[in-house]
């Protein structure tokens, strides 16, 4: 099985096609030699490497042998640099800009070790942007919310990517997190007891108090995230199931894919030049919580 | 008197990372003993660094599920805690409590959406008269205890009399827990949303206390131009 990956992965509405696109084409592989040709590629967020790692791990999970072939240089070296080739045989190479956020795959049970992967990725490096303490607090903040939703919502057995890149010269860095869980429709679905689309179930999902663990509070983690965001200027896109879902300067752009994505995908890309206090709405309430 | 028993977040999970809801669960089991007991419990943040929504969700908003709010209110005390931290666990408490209130509303439909736009039937949303339409919506959905999203997706002007007859006056009708826990915005400009959040504090602070509100605002103006 040959596959080429098109000109350009990006974060975006096109690059979650693309991959989606390379699932569908792959899916059915089993015990088989799939060779991803990269000719073309002239362009690869490294943050998509969560995307892109947890479509192959399923792959590998089928017995298949995964080889890249014709990797530019560029896209060889960054990619190499944030460990996501060492799980292909290649080996990995000190980042020397130290601009990349290290590939990862979690198990569900392994909340500890993400704590432990965020405080070295992001609070223990000087070479990430200055950001306020506010800021970097919540961005870490942010971080534990998407990986607490997979771990709580995904029910799945292949694990949680994730990976990030930041850009120092325009202030931006990119986080994502990717499960090949049951997916947010599935779970809004059951939960309401309806059929609604993959589209309006996102919506549902990012709603305050919106949750369908059964029988506990919550809802607040998604709802958080995009306050935050909303507050930063920065942007957040999900994709869950046959849902595009993004939202940038306090407006949602959505729209239904052709194809579904076998799991759920949360990428934030945060402003590191904000300077904002963060008060979340109710700091300015009276001093009583319970 | 029995004493007040101290419990430390940081002891209880080891980490100062308190993220992971399983963690959560280790301070839930400590706080429900003392709690049953009658016990008052001291919660300390001492040394801990990082806290999430899920976290304190386990530990601490769960306790609505079993125990009565008067009783939590009365028996737990948090200490130790940053600010942003206490007002989210602030809104944790506040989900919790809606939550055990009434676990079926939170089961709600999904295109409770009131948007502006649609109610006035252009994007120059300026004239009272055209806030008491969208005002209309809001407090019947209010009054049927519906959770409501005012969308104003499309609206490209807004004037403080238009949020005052659509929003502000909420305030006179209902209590502002109420509207707080069902009424959300959504779609709106940083510059709007500020408006909008001016709109509701004077809203708040007529509302309380209208005689007292009208005295303030004349002595205001009195001391400006001396004339009243």
């Amino acid at each position: 099985m040959e596959f080429t990956l098109p000109k350009e992965i990006r974060h975006d509405e096109d690059g979650f096609k693309n991959l989606v696109d390379f699932y569908e084409q792959t899916k059915c592989c089993f015990a088989e030699r799939v060779e991803v040709d990269m000719r073309s590629t002239f362009w690869f967020d490294a943050d998509m490497c969560a995307v892109f790692g947890a479509l192959l791990c399923r792959l590998k999970d089928n017995l298949n042998l995964v080889h890249f072939r014709n990797l530019s240089p560029e896209i060889e070296s960054i990619l190499s640099k944030n460990g996501f080739l060492s799980h292909y045989g290649k080996q990995k190479i000190p980042d020397s800009y130290k601009t990349t956020i290290l590939y990862k795959r979690f198990n569900v049970k392994d909340e500890r070790y993400f704590s432990d992967y965020v405080e070295q990725e992001f609070i223990h490096r000087p070479e990430i942007p200055e950001m306020t303490p506010k800021l970097l607090k919540k961005m870490c903040g942010s971080v534990y919310e998407i990986f607490n939703n997979a771990v709580h919502h995904s029910q799945t057995e292949l694990g949680i990517f994730s990976c990030g890149q930041f850009f120092p010269k325009k202030d931006r860095l990119d986080f994502t997190i990717a499960d090949l869980g049951v997916g947010i429709k599935a779970n809004v679905c059951r939960y309401l007891q309806k059929n609604v689309s993959a589209v309006d179930a996102i919506e549902w999902a990012v709603r305050d108090k919106h949750t369908t663990k059964r029988n506990v509070s919550g809802g607040l983690g998604l709802a958080l995230l995009s306050e935050f965001i909303d507050l930063n200027q920065g942007c957040i896109r999900i994709v869950s199931d046959a849902a595009y879902w993004r939202r940038q300067n306090r407006r949602n752009y959505k729209v239904q894919l052709a194809r579904a994505f076998p799991g759920t995908v949360v990428n934030i890309e945060i402003n590191t030049a904000d300077t904002g206090s963060y008060g979340l709405y109710s700091e300015s309430d009276d001093g009583s919580i319970f | 008197m029995s004493q007040s028993i101290s419990i430390s977040v940081f002891e209880a999970v080891g980490s100062p990372l308190c993220v992971a809801s399983e963690d959560g669960k280790k301070v839930y089991s400590r706080l429900t003993s003392a709690i049953k007991q009658n016990r008052s419990v001291s919660l300390s943040f001492r040394n801990v660094s990082m806290l999430t929504s899920a976290f304190l969700n386990t530990a601490v908003g769960q306790l609505y599920g079993e125990f009565n709010e008067k009783q939590i209110r009365a028996l737990l005390k948090v200490e130790d805690m940053e600010a942003d931290d206490l007002a989210l666990l602030k809104r944790v408490a506040e989900t919790a409590k809606l939550y055990f209130q009434d676990a079926q509303r939170f089961k709600e439909p999904l295109n409770e959406s009131i948007s502006v736009f649609k109610v006035v039937g252009r994007s120059l949303c300026v004239a009272s008269e055209d806030g008491k339409k969208v005002y209309s919506r809001l407090a019947a959905a209010i009054k049927q205890n519906r959770s409501v999203w005012l969308s104003f997706r499309n609206v490209s002007n807004l004037s403080s009399a238009f949020l005052n007859a659509a929003v502000g006056r909420l305030y006179g009708e209902f209590d502002e827990k109420q509207i707080r826990a069902l009424l959300k915005v959504e779609d709106m400009e940083a510059d709007d949303l500020a408006l909008l959040k001016r709109v509701v504090e004077t809203a708040k602070l007529y509302f309380q206390d209208p005689q007292r509100f009208n005295e303030i605002v004349l002595k205001e103006f009195e001391d400006d131009d001396g004339t009243v």
